[in-house]
């Protein structure tokens, strides 16, 4: 095993402009949420995402000006809404969206976690996706039946917001942890794995419960320790969304000079994740939002 | 004056008639305000209503949360709460959706921005009149319940912004062009959608054409209601009856056991004041 634990500004190295990356977490929970903020501080620029059920992170990354175009089955805030974002650089014409439902992007991701080009699928037919680039009609060999071939999702990178890990990116969660989300299958398919974690902890501790286990650190390249790392999001039994700093975010998000002015002063001023945590939310108020501690 | 019932009693009284023992229904987790009560609550209380009365075998699923407690609905619906439901299980995102795909969901519960009069269904982009398009969300699982559910049932406001003749973007499909196009374009998993719930009146798919169909009138509304709300006009049988009012007691169950703090049926429709009085 290697020492795979890096700071933030490393992590956030390994991503570079024009890559494919891939994005854990789902609406607004569990998205590496500090990473994302330092890849925008370095500049990083035509990003194409690739995500299930993309959330705050592809709306930020979007309205940062760093992805050219979004492969996913939702862009959207869950409960508060349209991504704005997306929205808007969409309608625009500088972002191209392609869009799957839940199912086919899972298999784009199978297929690269298995290392095929494409998975049939029955689900697209007489829909709006079936005319895009990654979907192509075939024919079953067997059955002759005409089936839609969704192409592998193969990020060059994909991130993602985990519990915790050991410096070697055996990656944990606890038991009641909502597994509604695809991270490890999204894991699987990348060519390299980055993981912030709340929190690094000794491997001796991880070995004595190695089910907790859900990226294993074969998978991992780098590991980041970030508390709070998916501010303003969620990380499901450990806190809740801030949907104080959220409503701050939707506010500037209307307008791109306020989302402009929002970028300088919750991304680009704060030196680092600390600085931008006491920015974004007071101490009691990240408090506030913990339901469960780890000791 | 105090209406007897509201408009989504009435909607969830009625939508528990057509669910069955041994069904499993499908409802999704995100969305908010009138939308949420449209697709999560409005379902999830017939769902339970059917359980106490007609349907006692009928299982539910939120999203991946299998089996959840009916009794036991959370003080607030965010991502702490609904995923801490006592339930029979919570499984992985992926499991969960490859059995959707497979054809073991018999019925799913879905709505549209736009919906057109052969129920296919539109969540992704819309045109907008003086040409460009607006975003809107995606997909999320909407194909998987247009093509893969036993049958689906779309619950929505009648509003001709909705009900338009042709949907700009397929994100669901439901007949397609009507007549056999659907079974044409070999959609063989699903059987397509055959009802639909809304604030004045219900709907199902006339036979042959499957073209959408006025079934029944909510108490108080017209025909020309309906038809003036929607941007297609709907095939008119001779005789519509009224849909069945709630009982008392289904009245009952609904306040008192299922959903006492209205957290299922809270946003009635900006229609509810006329249709319900």
């Amino acid at each position: 095993m290697r020492d795979k634990l890096v700071s933030l500004s490393e992590a956030a190295a390994m991503v570079p402009s024009g890559c494919t990356l891939g994005l854990g977490g789902l609406m607004l929970r569990r998205h590496p949420m500090a990473l994302i903020r330092e890849i925008i501080r370095r500049g990083t620029r035509d990003l194409v995402l690739q995500t299930w059920v993309g959330g705050i992170d592809v709306d930020l990354l979007v309205g940062a000006g760093c992805a050219r175009r979004v492969e996913a089955a939702y862009e959207g805030l869950g409960p508060l809404g349209t991504a704005p974002n997306v929205r808007r650089a969409a309608q625009a014409g500088t972002l191209e969206l392609e869009d799957f439902s839940e199912t086919t992007m899972i298999s784009r991701f199978r297929a690269a976690a298995m290392g095929i080009p494409f998975m049939p699928t029955r689900v697209l037919k007489g829909t709006g996706m079936a005319e895009q680039e990654n979907v192509r009609p075939i024919t079953d060999p067997f059955s002759g039946e005409q089936l839609h071939a969704v192409a592998a999702a193969r990020p060059d990178v994909a991130i993602f917001h985990g519990y915790w890990a050991d410096r070697y990116g055996n990656v944990q969660a606890p038991p009641g942890r909502n597994s509604d989300d695809v991270d490890t299958t999204i894991a699987k398919a990348a060519d390299k794995v980055i993981v912030t974690v709340e929190k690094i902890v000794r491997h001796e501790d991880v070995i004595r419960r190695p089910t907790l286990t859900y990226i294993p650190h074969h998978w991992v390249d780098a590991v980041v320790e970030v508390p709070a790392g998916a501010h303003p999001g969620n990380c499901d039994t450990l806190y809740e969304p801030d949907f104080e700093a959220l409503g701050v975010y939707l506010e500037a998000a209307r307008d791109p000079a306020r989302f402009a002015a929002w970028l300088d002063r919750f991304v680009r001023e704060p030196e680092d994740h600390d600085a931008y945590l006491a920015r974004a939310a007071t101490p009691g108020r990240l408090a506030g939002l913990r339901t469960w501690s780890m000791a | 004056m105090s209406a007897p019932f509201t408009t989504n009693e009435l909607m969830v009284a009625e939508l528990s008639r057509h669910l069955r023992d041994d069904e499993i229904g499908f409802v999704g987790v995100g969305t908010s305000g009138r939308a949420f009560s449209l697709v999560v609550g409005i379902p999830l209380a017939a769902g339970r209503l059917a359980q106490l009365t007609t349907a006692p075998r009928f299982d539910l699923q939120i999203g991946p949360i299998i089996g959840p407690e009916m009794q036991e609905l959370p003080e607030r619906w965010n991502d702490s709460t609904v995923y801490s439901w006592a339930a029979s299980g919570l499984i992985d995102g992926a499991d969960n959706l490859d059995m959707f795909a497979k054809g073991r969901v018999d019925v799913g519960f879905v709505s549209g921005a736009q919906i057109d009069r052969y129920g296919n269904l539109n969540v992704t982009w819309i045109n907008r009149p003086g040409g460009g398009r607006t975003r809107l969300i995606g997909c999320l699982a909407l194909p998987e319940h247009q093509a893969c559910a036993g049958r689906s049932v779309i619950l929505a406001d009648l509003d001709p912004q909705v009900f338009v003749p042709k949907v700009d973007y397929v994100t669901g499909v439901g007949w397609l062009e009507g007549g056999d196009s659907r079974a044409r374009a070999g959609i063989t998993v699903g059987g397509g959608p055959q009802l639909v719930v809304t604030d004045r009146a219900i709907f199902d798919f006339a036979p042959g054409s499957r073209r959408m169909r006025i079934r029944s009138l909510h108490p108080g509304v017209t025909v020309d209601d309906v038809v003036s709300a929607m941007g297609f006009a709907p095939e008119i049988p001779g005789d519509i009856p009224t849909t069945e009012p709630p009982s008392a007691e289904q009245l009952r169950l609904i306040r008192e056991t299922i959903d006492p703090r209205r957290l299922l049926i809270g946003h009635e429709p900006r229609s509810m004041a006329r249709s319900a009085a």
